[in-house]
């Protein structure tokens, strides 16, 4: 079962880039319907992650932070509908992934997307924003090992980032889902045409993460400090806990 | 057959110095109904969690619980997590999923038991606690006792020998309270489960229990059927728990009774019918307060609704200064919306809310909750901002001395260095009152304010509130608990419907309710005339030089 | 209000809706986009209610006119020319192009409508639980703490109002909203680990876990996923060949009505309308 999840961890940052390859290819190959296939490769790609996820077996106390913290989200973006593009979910997502791990990280990016959409009603677009969020969810996760994000600067910065990443991302969607034949002047046109938006974005991510989720970082490291839980997925040692 | 024994147990929390639980030695048999009663902070929930390795807290233990014979730490999980069940206190955190169906199923899932025994298992159990009719039902649109019988059935369905609740029906209205500890009982009896209670309002459920355990400071301070330990306590007569005895015993405790004492409201009234033997007893004398109070709140002819359906209809009330109002009325009658009215958080569709003689809807926002009112509302957990609670009460004013003086007044210098969540329930209770007392309301509204507290904790609010009323302030409350209105307020009110069927003097009030009244009500009723609280009826029969050498 | 489909066993209603949706997706044949299109709209009336249709259209054709128009701009394959704008050759075969990929998806957004009425969160956890148990039974802690904590909200601002909180200025509004941001988080985590020793003293990964589900395969639902799955298999085939007869480029044309066609058009018709027989062959039922 472990070694399965361990390597499960090797392989999902090859699938993401086996995925991307594959994206690419069908642009450079003039395949045809991409708008499916494109569909079924993200839908691929985020295999990896969940099935992990399921080998970890995780207790209760791993699942509810997730839990929580994706219906915040997803209410969240639900509170701000009247302002496109104005929404906490990226900022809650990184958060998620810097307090408990990676697998956390993606597991909440996925599920707020999926969460608020079985609010706001699903559609194409729905897995695309489940991976988008999940990865910056899992970078945050995967950086928050490092010293970098011990400081709250870095975060802001990565949560700029992180908002114009998941503009990419949607746009690779938008290319595929809408244009005809993909290519990267469609892609740089879509981009273009986006970019407003991804400010906004970029600049709601930080500010929330300034004002809400830097906050919220004590208050759940305090929580998770009360009552023992682990970043799941990081082979943690504790395994002689007797509770939870 | 034991199926619970407890060999020198004790326990203690990382960082406390005394032990939860103390050298504890129990023995409780199967099928057995064991009530487990004491202060808040006494251990009972500590003990209890013991008793389910699932969840028991962490900390250091020595000493050995058997169950069944088998040391607990050696059980099998899947065995320890079917054959022994937990309901906690609050309906709504323990339920796991969506909907009811899938609720029940939840356990059964987890113990990886195929499909056609788990269809046969929910729709049996579905069957038993009839709950038919919201089976598809999502969790949400339950109300609270709905909820909480769902957590019982949801464990039941796994097939414990043993069931643990601790404190199940504290959150609950009286009715729903009623119910849920007559399917208890009904498990007990018909199927031999093992019930392992813990309460508080024991008036209902002494009379249930083949045996009670007190503790006190984590230790057994007595073990024994009900009637042991109410004679323990006759001996007793200042013994701190006198207080959370049914009323039936109280009176008669109080009147000299040593022998046979009643427990339950049929018993109390045929031991207070041979007592008063036909003793003439004339009408309490009104003490008239002629002093006028001066109306400070006011609704007349207000209607509210959310949707189609009228909540309120005609809602008039008048508050005045220095008195303790309690509305009361059973669930979804528009209590809590009155509340939320009269607070000015809800604009009325028709009719009128005035403050101080000045219509609400005149005040700018920020008049009407600055030194006038002020809304608790029933979770405390919405009131807290802050990562300790001296940060919380600086939130709210950062006056110190009138911080210093709430305080004191509150008794919450014990609490300041504490995270509000790591606090009990009263206490929470008691730090939300003292955030809002710092705002200087005058007028205070509560919604439920003593749910899920103790006796001691209620005793102690009531203290508070009666404080306040002296200082000039008004209070309102509304509540499901008819027995502290009967002891605390001025005057009562009910609502029916949304609208006020009857308002009163409380004496007056349930002593005019059948139903709707007090459990001393109930006993000395056709006896002693207007009589509502165990202090008034025994006054009356000391009066009377009636009582028990 | 119930449909038939409401009782079918999910995956009956998953191959529908999922055949439904990809057929659409992969045909730019202009006859099959104009069925999907009338079937999907005629189901979206019937599950969802014109009102809701209506909007879902609006949204639906402001995208396809933003697609004919931009398709042709810039794609300049197809031999006949239009006219030129910025030098650059506009294509009639472009536009064509262009209309029937802005037609295939408004189908799609349309057959979306119908997929979020029809693939209930119950249904949806039914066929994902078993491949990814704890996934499902996470969504199912979603779907049943949205609206609690919806509530909590409610709870938290009216006790805010209460206490004096006003937003008074936008500053003073973020601050309360921090604030209340605050209070939710700590409430709704706390609870949840009581959410999670609940699940513990239930004996939460104790063993393997199963899945349970009220649904329960009937024949009714096995020989419906028949006829489904053969009506699949048919028009797969129309759509390898036939349909594929339609060309856009170089010059837009081919054989749109050969008989072979016609009779994949009926069978495409009949798949997609399937659940609106049913419905209507129960209305003539119960007259």
């Amino acid at each position: 079962m472990q070694r399965k999840a361990t390597i499960l961890k090797i392989v999902q940052p090859i699938t993401i880039v086996l995925c991307a390859a594959l994206l690419v290819a069908m642009a450079m190959l003039d395949v045809q319907q991409t708008a499916l296939l494109s569909l079924a490769v993200v839908i691929l790609a985020m295999v990896p992650y969940f099935l992990r996820f399921e080998r970890l077996r995780p207790k209760p106390r791993d699942i509810v932070p997730i839990v929580v913290l994706s219906v915040i989200a997803a209410l969240g973006r639900a509170l701000f509908t009247f302002a496109p593009n104005i929404q906490p979910v990226t900022a809650i997502v990184i958060i998620s992934g810097v307090v408990f791990g990676s697998q956390a990280g993606f597991l909440t990016g996925a599920l707020s997307a999926l969460a608020s959409n079985m609010v706001m009603g699903q559609g194409p677009w729905t897995p695309w924003q489940m991976l988008a969020w999940g990865l910056i969810g899992y970078v945050a996760g995967v950086l928050s090992s490092t010293i970098v994000f011990k400081k709250n600067v870095f975060l802001l910065i990565y949560g700029f980032i992180a908002s114009f990443a998941f503009g990419l991302i949607m746009n690779v969607w938008n290319v595929y889902g809408f244009v005809e034949n993909a290519s990267w002047q469609a892609y740089l046109v879509s981009i273009a045409a986006s970019s407003y938006f991804d400010l906004i974005h970029a600049i709601s991510t930080v500010v929330f993460l300034g004002l809400i989720a830097i906050p919220w970082r004590k208050k759940l490291l305090r929580i998770k400090q009360k009552y023992g839980m682990d970043d799941i997925g990081q082979e943690s040692q504790s395994t002689s806990r007797h509770s939870v | 057959m034991e199926i619970i024994r407890l060999n020198n147990y004790s326990f203690m929390y990382p960082k406390a110095t005394v032990n939860a639980v103390d050298s504890m030695d129990l023995s409780i048999q199967k099928s057995q109904f064991v009530l487990v009663c004491g202060q808040s902070g006494c251990g009972k929930t500590t003990l209890l969690r013991n008793l389910k390795k699932e969840i028991a807290p962490h900390g250091k233990s020595s000493g050995e619980i058997y169950y069944n014979g088998t040391l607990l730490a050696d059980l099998d999980a899947k065995e320890s997590a079917s054959k022994i069940g937990f309901v906690r206190q609050n309906p709504d955190n323990q339920i796991v999923t969506d909907t009811v169906w899938h609720e029940l199923a939840f356990g059964l899932e987890n113990l990886g038991l195929p499909t056609p025994v788990i269809r046969r298992r929910v729709a049996e159990t579905a069957h038993f606690f009839g709950i038919n009719a919201w089976f598809e039902s999502d969790v949400f649109s339950l109300s609270g006792g709905q909820k909480q019988m769902l957590n019982l059935a949801a464990v039941m369905a796994m097939q414990p020998k043993l069931i643990i609740l601790d404190e199940p029906t504290a959150q609950l209205d009286p009715i729903a309270a009623k119910e849920f500890l007559t399917v208890l009982r009904r498990i007990n009896q018909e199927l031999g489960t093992t019930v392992i209670l813990s309460e508080h309002r024991l008036e209902d459920v002494l009379s249930l229990s083949d045996k009670v355990l007190l503790m006190k400071d984590g230790a057994s301070e007595f073990f024994g059927s009900p009637k042991q330990l109410i004679e323990n306590m006759a001996e007793q007569p200042n013994h701190v728990f006198g207080k959370a005895l049914p009323s039936a015993s109280r009176i008669s405790l109080a009147l000299g009774e040593k022998t046979s004492v009643p427990v339950s409201v049929r018993e109390g009234r045929a031991w207070l019918k041979s007592l008063a033997n036909g003793t003439n007893f004339d009408e309490a004398e009104q003490t008239i307060t002629s002093e006028k109070k001066a109306p400070v709140l006011q609704t007349s002819d207000v209607w509210f609704r959310y949707d189609e359906s009228f909540v309120l209809r005609n809602f008039s009330v008048v508050v005045n200064s220095g008195q303790m109002m309690s509305i009361v009325g059973g669930n979804a009658s528009g209590k809590t919306t009155a509340l939320s009215v009269m607070a000015g958080l809800l604009e009325p569709v028709r009719g009128t809310v005035k403050l101080n003689g000045k219509r609400l809807s005149k005040y700018k926002k920020h008049e009407i909750y600055k030194n006038n009112i002020a809304k608790l509302e029933q979770n405390p957990k919405t009131m807290f901002a802050c990562d300790t609670v001296l940060a919380d009460l600086v939130e709210a004013s950062d006056n110190e001395d009138k911080r210093r003086e709430i305080i004191a007044q509150l008794g919450l210098s014990g609490l300041l260095e504490k995270h509000p969540y790591d606090i009990s329930g009263g206490e929470q209770q008691k730090v939300a009152l003292g955030k809002l007392l710092l705002m200087e309301p005058k007028i205070l509204l509560l919604d439920e304010p003593t749910k899920g507290i103790d006796v001691y904790a209620k005793d102690e609010l009531a203290e508070i509130l009666k404080h306040r009323c002296t200082l000039g302030d008004a209070v309102v409350i509304v509540t499901h608990d008819v027995e502290f209105a009967a002891e605390h307020s001025d005057e009562c009110a009910m609502i029916f419907n949304g609208e006020v069927m009857c308002r009163d003097k409380a004496r007056d009030f349930f002593a005019g309710n059948m139903f709707y009244t007090t459990s001393a009500n109930r006993i000395s009723r056709d006896i002693i005339p207007k009589a509502i609280t165990p202090k008034d009826v025994i006054d009356a029969c000391k009066e009377k030089q009636l009582f028990l050498k | 209000m119930k449909h038939i489909f409401h009782l079918y066993y999910p995956a009956v209603v998953f191959l529908y809706i999922m055949a439904a949706l990809i057929f659409s997706m992969i045909t730019l044949n202009p006859v099959c986009i104009i069925i999907s299109f009338l079937a999907a709209s005629g189901y979206s009336i019937y599950l969802n209610g014109v009102k809701s249709y209506l909007k879902t259209l609006r949204f639906v054709a402001v995208m396809f006119v933003i697609i004919s128009i931009i398709n042709p701009l810039f794609n300049h394959n197809g031999v006949t020319i239009l006219f030129y704008m910025f030098d650059n050759p506009i294509t009639l075969e472009a536009c064509l192009f262009g209309m029937a990929s802005g037609g295939m998806l408004a189908c799609i957004f349309i057959w979306f409508t119908c997929y979020n009425k029809l693939m209930t969160n119950e249904k949806f956890l039914h066929l994902f639980g078993k491949a990814m148990p704890t996934i499902a039974l996470m969504l199912s802690m979603i779907l049943r703490l949205v609206p609690t904590t919806r509530y909590k909200i409610k709870c938290i601002t009216n006790a805010g109002k209460a206490m004096g909180i006003q937003a008074e200025t936008r500053r003073k509004r973020i601050a309360h909203g921090v604030r209340a941001s605050s209070i939710l988080l700590s409430w709704t985590m706390e609870d949840s680990i009581e959410t999670a020793e609940s699940m513990n003293a239930r004996g939460y990964g104790v063993a393997k876990r199963t899945s349970f589900t009220a649904f329960k395969w009937s024949p009714h639902d096995i020989i419906t996923g028949v006829i489904i799955t053969a009506l699949v298999g048919a028009v797969i085939y129309m759509m390898i060949v036939p349909f594929n007869t339609y060309v856009y480029y170089p010059t837009a044309g081919g054989e749109l009505i050969a008989p072979i066609g016609i009779v994949g058009y009926v069978l495409y018709a009949i798949l997609l309308c399937f659940p609106l027989l049913l419905e209507l062959r129960e209305t003539i039922k119960w007259r």
